[in-house]
């Protein structure tokens, strides 16, 4: 499972940073086109502000499998390792039905926005509206993987822990 | 009520503040109005379709390609150089280094990490306590965020329709008497703690620095001066200074493709944190606009606060409050908007209440226990939060009074800002 995971990561990256190259092109070249050629572009602002759309959303799934979202860990932070396993399940399932949500009414706004039209370039707002229900989608995807994860542990660690030994220290947060 | 609970109960779960901001909307949404919850969906996407914001990863952007392309290292040794002599010379050194980053970038995480992770390094080589160089250097970078250009005063814009360009510059000099006054309180703890000093450097040293830093200078210039003048919006200026770092870095041979990957991702990432969070503080700032909410508390609260300063005295300890618990941007997203139409009412400056706020919840950065730079210092020196925060605490009271100072002599804020655009 992990393997697949970091392939689907592993594109997802490539994909971001492709679009951040694109945002860098069009607003780039609405600069140098106003100061060097005294013309400006009708199609850069839109087109760089709906990209930066896909792109914040798609780098959020990074975000979600990575732990990279701010949180508050004071509490988490405390705990012994087999008790943040529970709060991180506990935390994974409220996730995922934020996410199945935006699954839903996202691809709902992606249908009506079809026949909504950009204001400068005209492509259908359905194009970008559709940034929420596929990045929806992959959240909802690593959060599983972080829902199993924690899941595995939190059920492992109960057996081990009538052997065991004194509570942890607390893990690094980041 | 159940609404409140939901907040705080998530968050103390550890749910990203982002979702949880999320959720308590759409429990808001079912609970108090009759609207569908698809209206929460489609505004959490208007709350980010926004050419302002868009300067926002530019900014991370500009500011990872100069860690890669090795400019960061040129304005530490340029800091060196005029600070260095200085009792606790790396100490200044950071200070320093945050200061003419702060004119750079617009984020205080981004300078915390690019300059933090070269510098507490260092500074625990030469023998300063690692407690030490996390809060000096967590301390520093909240400079980031108050000298223009600042993301959370783009964000202050956005929200309140306010000029961001008048917000930048009304945080140039707060930021930079935060510096000076950090130089003061640093010389003196290592004084007393006899850190290590550098030899004053010669003439020819401090030249020859200067001119190593030169790129650095041009694209502060390039920023600063493009906004001030108008020649740039601030979104504009944040692409130049992309477009510059690259070209500073390829001329140099020192940008590598593994180091612009690396930064384009880095700052695709960062301004995902910072954007997800605009997202649902948008969905949410809406709603309480929906409820009436700003209307509700200007009746309540303006009959009540009749001068301005008191509600600004007010104001600054709400805020140092919030700033405990939440992050910049989502704070000013959520206050501003809210608390704006009171400000304008008891008759306060409507450009000092944002550049206020934006110095009042930075001082958060460095409160437990939530404070963005102080957990990413604590992390690079490799110890707690919290010893961060004691070490931290005479730069946290300096900084205190000196908000105070600021809204009892508000000229220090409006003097740049008015002298320039009105």
């Amino acid at each position: 499972m992990t393997r697949y995971m970091d392939m689907l990561e592993a594109m997802i990256r490539w994909t971001v940073v492709v679009l951040l190259a694109v945002m860098v092109a069009a607003i780039g070249s609405q600069v140098f086109a106003r100061y060097l050629f005294h013309q400006s572009l009708y199609w850069t602002e839109e087109l760089g502000r709906h990209v930066m759309v896909w792109m914040i959303f798609l780098a959020s799934v990074i975000c979600v499998r990575r732990g990279h979202h701010l949180s508050i860990t004071l509490i988490k932070e405390r705990l012994s390792p087999h008790k943040q396993a529970l709060l991180q399940l506990v935390g994974a399932v409220v996730l995922a039905y934020f996410f199945y949500m935006m699954v839903v009414h996202g691809w709902t706004l992606t249908q009506k926005t079809m026949v909504q039209r950009s204001s400068a370039i005209h492509y259908p707002m359905g194009y970008v509206y559709a940034a929420l229900p596929v990045s929806g989608l992959l959240m909802f995807i690593v959060n599983l993987e972080v829902m199993i994860k924690s899941g595995l542990e939190f059920f492992a660690k109960r057996k081990s822990e009538a052997v065991a030994q004194p509570a942890g220290t607390g893990g690094e947060s980041k | 009520m159940t609404i409140a609970i939901i907040f705080v109960a998530l968050l103390l779960i550890g749910v990203p503040v982002a979702f949880t901001l999320g959720l308590t909307a759409l429990a808001y949404i079912a609970l108090e109005t009759p609207l569908p919850p698809l209206v929460a969906f489609q505004r959490m996407f208007t709350s980010v379709d926004s050419f302002p914001f868009v300067a926002i990863p530019f900014f991370m952007l500009a500011g990872n390609l100069m860690g890669a392309g090795g400019l960061a290292q040129r304005i530490i040794n340029l800091a060196r150089a005029l600070v260095g002599h200085l009792r606790g010379g790396l100490a200044n050194v950071t200070v320093v280094s945050n200061m003419i980053m702060g004119g750079i970038s617009g984020s205080s995480v981004a300078d915390c990490s690019a300059l933090g992770s070269i510098l507490i390094p260092a500074m625990q080589k030469q023998g300063y306590q690692s407690r030490f160089a996390g809060a000096v250097n967590a301390t520093a970078s909240t400079m980031g965020i108050i000298i223009p250009p600042s993301i959370p005063m783009i964000l202050t814009g956005a929200a309140t329709s306010l000029s961001i360009r008048d917000l930048f510059f009304g945080g140039l000099v707060p930021g930079i008497l935060i510096g000076l006054g950090m130089l003061v309180i640093t010389t003196y703890i290592s004084k007393r703690r006899d850190y290590p000093k550098f030899p004053r450097a010669t003439a020819r040293e401090l030249l020859k620095a200067v001119w190593r830093g030169l790129p650095a200078f041009i694209m502060v210039a390039i920023i600063l001066v493009g906004i001030m003048t108008g020649i740039f919006t601030p979104t504009e200026a944040s692409v130049a200074a992309v477009l510059y770092a690259i070209l500073v870095g390829l001329i140099d041979r020192e940008l590598t493709w593994k180091g612009f990957y690396d930064s384009m991702l880095n700052a695709a990432v960062s301004s995902a944190v910072v954007m997800i969070v605009i997202s649902t503080a948008g969905l949410l700032t809406w709603l309480l606009a929906y409820s009436m909410i700003p209307q509700k508390l200007t009746v309540e609260l303006a009959g009540v606060v009749d001068s301005p300063t008191t509600l600004l005295v007010v104001l600054g300890v709400v805020f140092l409050l919030v700033g405990c618990v939440l992050d910049v941007s989502p704070a000013v997203l959520l206050f501003g908007p809210v608390l704006l139409p009171l400000v304008t009412a008891v008759g306060a400056d409507p450009i000092f209440f944002g550049v206020m706020m934006v110095f009042a919840l930075a001082i958060g950065l460095i409160t437990p226990p939530v404070g963005t730079t102080m957990m990413l210092s604590a992390y690079i020196a490799g110890v707690t939060i919290l010893d961060v925060a004691r070490e931290a605490v005479p730069y946290l009271l300096y900084m205190i009074v000196l908000l105070y100072v600021l809204i009892f002599f508000q000229g220090l804020v409006l003097w740049v800002p008015n002298y320039l655009f009105h």
